[in-house]
């Protein structure tokens, strides 16, 4: 504990949210504000230690943001808490969730309806369509458009639902979800990643080196 | 350390540590700094204007102490304050960033060009610092120990000549880069002077002769002796903060005089203090960009817990952290130092 007479807010703060799932730390849409998803006994809690008038309001319209884009739902009488609609934790595609929510124009409408998104190294579109089968919800991607390389392509997107969902391969193009259940937002929030495993590693890479201090970040190794 | 030694003020502690007397629990130091967004949004002091405003520098810094428990407070969270001073081009960047020098455009190309302008201590980003200690140590008082910062002149050295026209004129002109050196190490003396007159108990001296750049024989031959009359002039306990990998170094390094020697995770701590054989105290060396950033506070006790058992005085990240830091992570530190005590005993 703080040795101050004063109470630190911080350690009663982070015993009451929980572990962080996801830190933002330059919110686009409001302020440049941290903000954080944490989450505690199956509660997440979207928080920030910004006093700035209005936040209560941004933090409620993510949380809103995070139900559109995640297959999560709001905690009954909060305004800044949610749950998962099931016992799976996929915390790759959580964090991806808040970090869309957070970062998009709130503006912006969501894409609904079919589950779709171009491919980035072809001129081909994916397609994810779900249907049960033998008692799991499984995932079937498919490729419109002209390009020798569709299955090869398809095969790469599904190895990326692998990599950021821990999916399981239930075909060359067809995946399912950990725990075999529907997760039709997730699916719809990955696709874009999952078709270019490569730019999101790399991508995630310089994020996590923002806000490091190293020899390298410093500029004393470039010689 | 010994059983009987009573509870101690954080400030007591901290020195204590960097003497070598007895101290009741390990200490959790800054050598560099804790910083984090979340903090700055606490207490409404981002980047980058807490490095440029002293009042706002004062406030973030104290964090440490009343926010996370800290034993220090460093209220000198980056290494250009000096050098923007000097007249470097700076990229102060945004709140998620840190701060740097663009050491592409380097402003000296020689020993003669090295000048200390008449307003060095006056210029707002020297004296942002040394007005933040004035205002933490009359908050604080003795309660907690000031931990200011002064660069070193091999750092200095890469800031104002550039990385790679320095190294290469180690290589070149070994005596040039000598004299280069010495007129440096006045700036270093200098301001690590005028934050003791502002009130700092203790300096961190950083000085980037790193193991990936630099070999060790470059150390003794350049620096060790510069860091040794460092000690003798300014009259308060110094750590040296290293980057990297120095375990070849710090033999050299204990000769130094300093009060300790701050090291990073990529050296082993039972390696280093055989390395540092009781001649210098060891700060760290808690992994940032794995351990604090990115897993949790278990990793993060398991690497308190392997330093404490290796011998290691004063607990501390191995260097500024990342700015992104889980405050979780942060606070498990001191906990996990108060835990080992109770559980082990002092070591």
């Amino acid at each position: 504990m703080p040795p101050l007479a004063q109470k630190s807010r911080v350690v009663e703060q982070v015993k009451k949210l929980g572990s962080c799932i996801e830190l933002v730390s330059l919110d686009p849409n409001f302020h440049e504000v941290s903000i954080g998803l944490f989450i505690k006994d199956g509660l997440m809690t979207i928080f920030s230690y910004s006093s700035i008038s209005g936040i209560d309001k941004r933090i409620e319209q993510i949380r809103d943001r995070c139900v559109l884009l995640g297959d999560v739902e709001t905690a009954e009488g909060t305004t800044d808490q949610l749950r998962l609609i099931s016992d799976l934790y996929l915390d790759r595609a959580l964090r991806f969730m808040f970090i869309a929510a957070v970062e998009k124009d709130p503006a912006l409408e969501l894409p609904s309806g079919r589950i779709t998104a171009p491919d980035t190294k072809t001129k081909l579109t994916f397609v994810i369509d779900g249907a049960e089968e033998d008692g799991k919800y499984v995932y079937t991607v498919s490729a419109e458009g002209d390009s020798d390389r569709a299955e090869m392509r398809v095969r790469a997107a599904v190895g990326g639902f692998i990599r950021y969902s821990n999916c399981e391969r239930v075909d060359k193009n067809k995946f399912a979800f950990p725990d075999g259940k529907k997760y039709d937002n997730f699916a719809r929030l990955i696709l874009p990643l999952a078709r270019n495993v490569s730019a999101v590693e790399a991508q995630l890479e310089q994020d996590e080196m923002a806000g490091q201090m190293n020899t390298q970040t410093l500029g004393f190794a470039q010689s | 350390m010994s059983p009987v030694v009573e509870k101690m003020t954080s400030r007591e502690r901290v020195m204590a540590a960097l003497a070598g007397d007895p101290v009741d629990r390990p200490p959790v130091c800054t050598p560099t700094n804790v910083a984090t967004v979340e903090l700055m949004d606490l207490v409404d002091a981002p980047f980058p204007d807490a490095n440029r405003d002293g009042e706002m520098n004062a406030r973030l810094a104290a964090t440490a102490y009343t926010e996370l428990g800290f034993d220090t407070i460093a209220p000198y969270f980056s290494i250009i304050q000096e050098s923007s001073a000097l007249g470097c081009e700076m990229q102060w960047e945004q709140k998620d960033n840190w701060p740097t020098v663009r050491m592409s455009n380097p402003i000296w190309k020689t020993s003669a060009d090295v000048k200390i302008p008449s307003d060095f201590l006056e210029h707002p980003d020297t004296k942002t610092i040394t007005d933040s200690i004035r205002i933490l140590k009359e908050e604080f008082g003795d309660e907690v120990a000031i931990v200011g910062k002064t660069m070193g002149p091999w750092t200095l050295a890469y800031h104002v000549f550039g990385v790679e026209p320095f190294l290469l004129g180690t290589v070149d002109d070994p005596d040039e880069t000598m004299k280069s050196l010495e007129a440096l190490k006045e700036v270093t003396i200098l301001y690590g002077q005028a934050q003791i007159d502002a009130g700092a108990d203790v300096l961190t001296v950083p000085d980037h002769a790193t193991g990936d750049l630099v070999s060790s024989e470059y150390y003794r031959r350049f620096l060790m002796e510069m860091h040794q009359e460092i000690e003798e002039e300014l009259p308060v306990p110094l750590m040296l903060h290293i980057c990297g990998a120095t375990v070849d170094r710090m033999p050299y390094i204990a000769q130094t005089g300093m009060a300790a020697f701050h090291f990073d995770s990529k050296n082993d701590p039972v390696e280093a203090m055989a390395a540092v054989d009781g001649k210098i105290r060891l700060v760290g060396n808690i992994n940032n960009p794995t351990t604090l950033y990115s897993k949790g506070p278990e990793a993060v006790r398991a690497e308190v817990n392997a330093a404490l058992d290796a011998g290691v005085q004063l607990i501390a990240p191995e260097c500024a952290i990342p700015l992104k830091t889980k405050l979780e992570n942060l606070l498990e530190i001191p906990t996990a130092i108060e835990d080992w005590v109770a559980e082990r005993g002092q070591n």
